[in-house]
């Protein structure tokens, strides 16, 4: 089985988007699919702002809360239930008896997503779908391959979103290390980093150090140090979604800027496939497939 | 159990500060960040710390989410997110928004308490716990309407005396048709009885069908509609006491029509009135006869049938008092009756009042006064006696009398009286001056009067604040607000008070208007406490004029020794002073 | 402009700041009637509108909506005239 994540840079950046239409482009297979955050309800949370639905087909896997299954109208047979509890329900596995819409509330931290991954392998699954939830991305750690998703929602200044992209891309191509390294668990702040200038250091995954605000600063310590990481996802490509929820008076409504110019430079710079999914699906799935059909 | 609290916010930490409070309370340990903490200090602390819950409060706006979503990736990463339990509060936080942050639960901005304590101690919370379960108070309780001062208990006895074998061998067409109505309601066919006793409106209105103007029928098809609606409402009850059981809070009906006073009674019921009052229009108090049926108004007034008022009924919450006023017309002891077969709480009675500004003729309503008080006894159906007739410009001392006299009156035949003096701005007032410096000294000294002479139930009214009210909301709202805080530092059992409309005329109050009202009594009350508001010296001086003069009138109606001639001759007012008796039914006593 | 419409016009160049609504809404819940208000000021052909204040409890909402004529720093048609806006 493989797993693979989409990661978001923050809320409403297109991460279910992406996820419908890996949906779509793995209909052939034997899919799994779960959300670290909550996905497929009508409206966002904060914004208020009608939200994609996720649809899943007959016969696959959905990991998700108990309350989230009977909201949705896909119709849901119960195979196994987790220890895993959320703040609504507990998290059990279910199959696909009837194609709809479904609700995804899934594990919320890296070690409950392990677990489901681990049981999922005894499963005749092949491709376990993880949705992300609005900027997390530590479960992420536990994940094959990742989708990074950036948008506009995060920022409209160009430059902030390639630079933001660009330190994203070089932490989740740093090497995978060795014992030989001096390990550092856990979350490593800046100031860490700092503290350990000059020495060959193993983290745990990119993820561990992405949690900084100071993305630049972070690239610079980087370049001091040596750094691998024990475990990581491999990044297929970004995508980028130019629409976003502009603050208004009674609530937000939702803008859009063109992407395109960002979506090159990342390509040119950053070397990375990048594209609009809304209009480049084939693509995205070419890319996907590709690489799936290689691993599996 | 061990708590990290920590404020992700740049400044705001009190509702943590209280969660703290309340934790401590518990025996738990706790550690309180201060509000601006960084996220990566936090995570050391809770590394050192291994806290069973951390609790993160935070409004949630955009960008919030990605930073309480960057915490949750924070104690993931440092390996802490299996080993504590991970808590968000703050406006706009819902047990989705808490599932899609990735922490265990959420609780928004009306979460109490013992929601979360009754969470991290895994204890099961019962809603039910902390929703107000209202229940129907009785007024009268505990007061035994003794005449404390027995020169004023000589002098009641006398006059009541006096009235009962006066009216003991009299009737009129109203006591007729009580006695008439209630064989009807039994189910005997007596209209044809009935409508010999009634006025022409009446009787045309059973034989063809004639509806007096500006009313109609309410179809089957409305009343089904609305009884679906009713049906359905749904909401907390509240209390807009604060930390006192006094005063409850009324509010007047009477829209005209049922529906929309039903919707009124809903919405006063929701902010949190305890009781309503039903006023019928002026009409009706002089017409010979009731209708029936169910009827719409489209003035002021909603019209008292048996219908109307069961329909009115089936609205109310279990716990809404329910008052039925028949004090003043020609249909005083029918509508007593009715009221007590609709499943009424209260009536009102004050044949003082009602004659002398109510437009009844004394002697007629002195009669059905007595047969009425009679019936309130009969029907468990405590009274209140207003004294409305100090907005004409009867002076309070004497408009307490006659109040007392009718309260005296009623306790002779079983019935449970309560006083009502008028907090308000009257042209006695005004004239002498008794509000120039404040509006608390003259209302204090009302209250300070009728307790020296009765232990009986005092609620203000009808409204409260009467005439000091404009048509500007915020004033309005603030008088009365200001009047139910002087009733409730007083300890008085109820008032009633006016929606922000009170002193327009132009048209129909409007729900907003009630909702403005009660949610100002509440801040009033919650304001108070149990703080008192403090008269100054004149509130005594005040206090002991009234009991002097009510004492004098009582004195004067008792030499008279004819409680009717008193009335015509404006013993309880005069015609100067606003008193006019009224013409309405005179002449129509009839010995029996 | 029809007579009707120099009068509504005249109003809006006399308004100091903004337009008060206020009523009480049978609804759902707050939500309801925040966006059933909104969508109403809105229709009335106001851009810049918000819910000042609403309490909802069980079956219906008090509620006050506002519409901004003026915010601060705008031209204000007290200051400039009718042809401010």
């Amino acid at each position: 089985m493989l797993s693979l994540g989409v990661l978001g840079t923050a809320k409403n950046t297109g991460k279910t988007t992406t996820l419908n239409a890996l949906l779509k482009c793995l209909s052939g297979k034997s899919i799994a699919i779960t959300s670290i955050g909550f996905d497929g309800e009508d409206l966002d949370h904060i914004t208020g702002l009608p939200k994609p639905k996720v649809l899943i087909e007959e016969g696959s896997f959905a990991v998700t809360s108990e309350e989230a299954a009977k909201h949705s109208t896909a119709r849901l047979h119960l195979l196994r239930r987790f220890d895993i509890r959320t703040a609504l329900g507990s998290i059990c596995l279910y199959r696909v008896r009837q194609a709809g819409t479904v609700i995804l509330i899934g594990p919320h931290s890296s070690e409950d997503l392990l677990t489901v991954k681990q049981t999922l392998e005894k499963d005749m699954v092949e491709v376990f779908l993880i949705d992300g939830a609005i900027n997390r991305i530590v479960p992420f750690q536990h994940s094959d391959f990742v989708v990074l998703a950036v948008g506009a929602s995060r920022s409209t200044n160009l430059d902030f979103l390639l630079t933001e992209t660009r330190i994203i891309v070089k932490m989740l191509r740093l090497p995978i290390g060795g014992k030989d390294r001096k390990l550092v668990e856990g979350l490593v702040s800046l100031e860490k980093l700092s503290s350990l200038r000059g020495e060959r250091i193993l983290v745990e995954s990119p993820m561990h150090l992405l949690l900084t605000e100071d993305f630049v600063r972070l690239e610079q310590l980087l370049n001091d140090l040596d750094v691998a990481v024990m475990r990581k996802p491999e990044l297929l490509c970004v995508t980028v979604n130019p629409c976003y929820p502009e603050r208004r008076m009674e609530g937000y409504a939702l803008a859009r800027i063109d992407l395109s110019e960002l979506a090159r430079r990342i390509e040119r710079e950053l070397d990375v496939p990048c594209l609009n999914v809304m209009e480049e699906e084939e693509r995205l799935c070419r890319i996907v497939v590709e690489k799936i059909d290689k691993q599996g | 159990m061990k708590f990290v609290l920590f404020p992700l916010d740049p400044v705001h930490d009190v509702a943590l500060k209280m969660l703290n409070r309340e934790l401590l309370k518990r025996g738990h340990q706790t550690i309180l960040l201060p509000p601006d903490t960084k996220m990566e200090e936090v995570i050391e602390i809770c590394q050192k710390e291994m806290p069973d819950f951390i609790m993160v409060s935070r409004t949630v706006g955009y960008g919030a989410a990605e930073l309480l979503a960057r915490f949750i990736d924070m104690l993931d990463a440092a390996g802490l997110r299996k080993k504590c339990k991970v808590v968000v509060g703050g406006k706009a936080i819902t047990k989705e928004l808490a599932a899609e942050l990735g922490y265990d639960a959420g609780f928004g901005e009306r979460t109490s308490w013992e929601e979360v304590i009754a969470y991290v101690e895994g204890g099961r919370f019962e809603r039910e716990e902390i929703t107000v379960k209202k229940t129907k108070k009785d007024i009268t309780q505990g007061y035994t309407y003794e005449v404390r001062d027995s020169a004023f208990r000589e002098l009641l006895d006398e006059i009541s005396d006096q009235i009962l074998a006066w009216a003991k061998d009299r009737t009129s067409l109203a006591i007729e048709r009580t006695k008439i109505k209630e064989k009807m309601l039994e189910g005997e066919d007596l209209l044809e009885e009935y409508l010999k006793l009634c006025d022409e409106v009446v009787v045309s209105y059973f034989r063809k069908n004639v509806l007096p103007k500006k009313v109609r029928l309410i179809t089957k098809e409305e009343k089904e509609k609305f009884e679906r609606l009713v049906n359905r409402i749904d909401f907390n009850e509240r209390i807009l006491r604060h930390s006192l059981d006094k005063p409850l809070v009324f509010v007047q009906y009477g829209t005209g029509c049922p529906f929309m006073d039903a919707m009124h009674i809903k919405v006063s019921e929701a902010w949190g009135a305890d009781g309503v009052l039903h006023f019928d229009p002026s009409w009706g108090a002089r017409c010979e006869g009731l209708l029936e049926g169910l009827l719409a108004h489209e003035e002021d007034g909603s019209i008292i049938t048996l219908e109307n008022l069961k329909l009115i009924k089936s609205a109310l919450n279990s716990s809404t008092l329910w008052c039925v006023r028949a004090h003043r017309g020609l249909n005083t002891p029918e509508t007593v009756l009715l009221a007590a077969r609709a499943g009424a709480d209260l009536t009102k009675i004050n044949m003082v009042y009602g004659s002398l500004n109510g437009g009844t003729d004394p002697e007629r309503l002195t009669v059905d006064g007595v047969y009425a008080l009679q019936l309130s006894a009969r029907y468990k159906l405590p009274y209140d006696i207003p004294t409305n007739e100090e907005l004409g410009g009867v002076p309070a001392h004497k408009a307490f009398a006659g109040m007392l006299v009718v309260a005296h009156l009623g306790v002779k035949l079983g019935a449970r009286p309560i006083l009502k003096p008028l907090f308000c701005y009257s042209p006695d007032v005004m004239i002498n001056d008794y509000m120039k410096d404040n509006y608390v000294d003259y209302n204090v000294a009302k209250v300070l009067a009728l307790r020296r002479i009765m232990d009986a139930p005092i609620w203000p009214g009808e409204p409260i604040g009467f005439m000091t009210h404009t048509e500007d909301r915020v004033q309005s709202a603030m008088t009365t607000a200001l009047h139910a805080a002087l009733a409730s530092s007083l300890g008085l059992d109820a008032i009633t008070i006016a929606s922000t409309d009170e002193a327009y005329a132009r048209g129909a109050i409007t729900v907003s208007a009630r909702i403005d009202t009660l949610r100002a009594v509440a801040e009033a009350f919650r304001f108070f406490g149990r703080a008192r508001i403090e008269p100054t010296k004149k509130a005594e001086e005040y206090a002991e004029n009234i009991v002097n003069g009510i004492y004098e009138t009582l004195k004067k109606v008792a030499e008279r020794q004819d409680f009717v001639a008193a009335l015509y001759e404006g013993l309880f007012g005069t015609r100067e002073e606003g008193a006019n008796p009224g013409r309405a039914g005179r002449g129509t006593v009839r010995k029996c | 402009m029809n007579l009707l419409e120099s009068e509504v016009g005249l109003m809006i160049e006399k308004i100091v700041d903004a337009i008060d609504i206020e009523t009480t809404l049978l609804c759902k819940d707050e939500e309801d009637a925040k966006n059933t208000a909104v969508q109403y000021l809105k229709s009335l052909g106001f851009n810049d509108v918000d819910v000042v204040f609403v309490e909802h409890n069980g079956f219906a909402a008090r509620i006050r909506l506002r519409a901004y004529v003026f915010r601060p720093g705008d031209r204000y048609a007290w200051i400039f005239g009718g042809d401010a806006r």
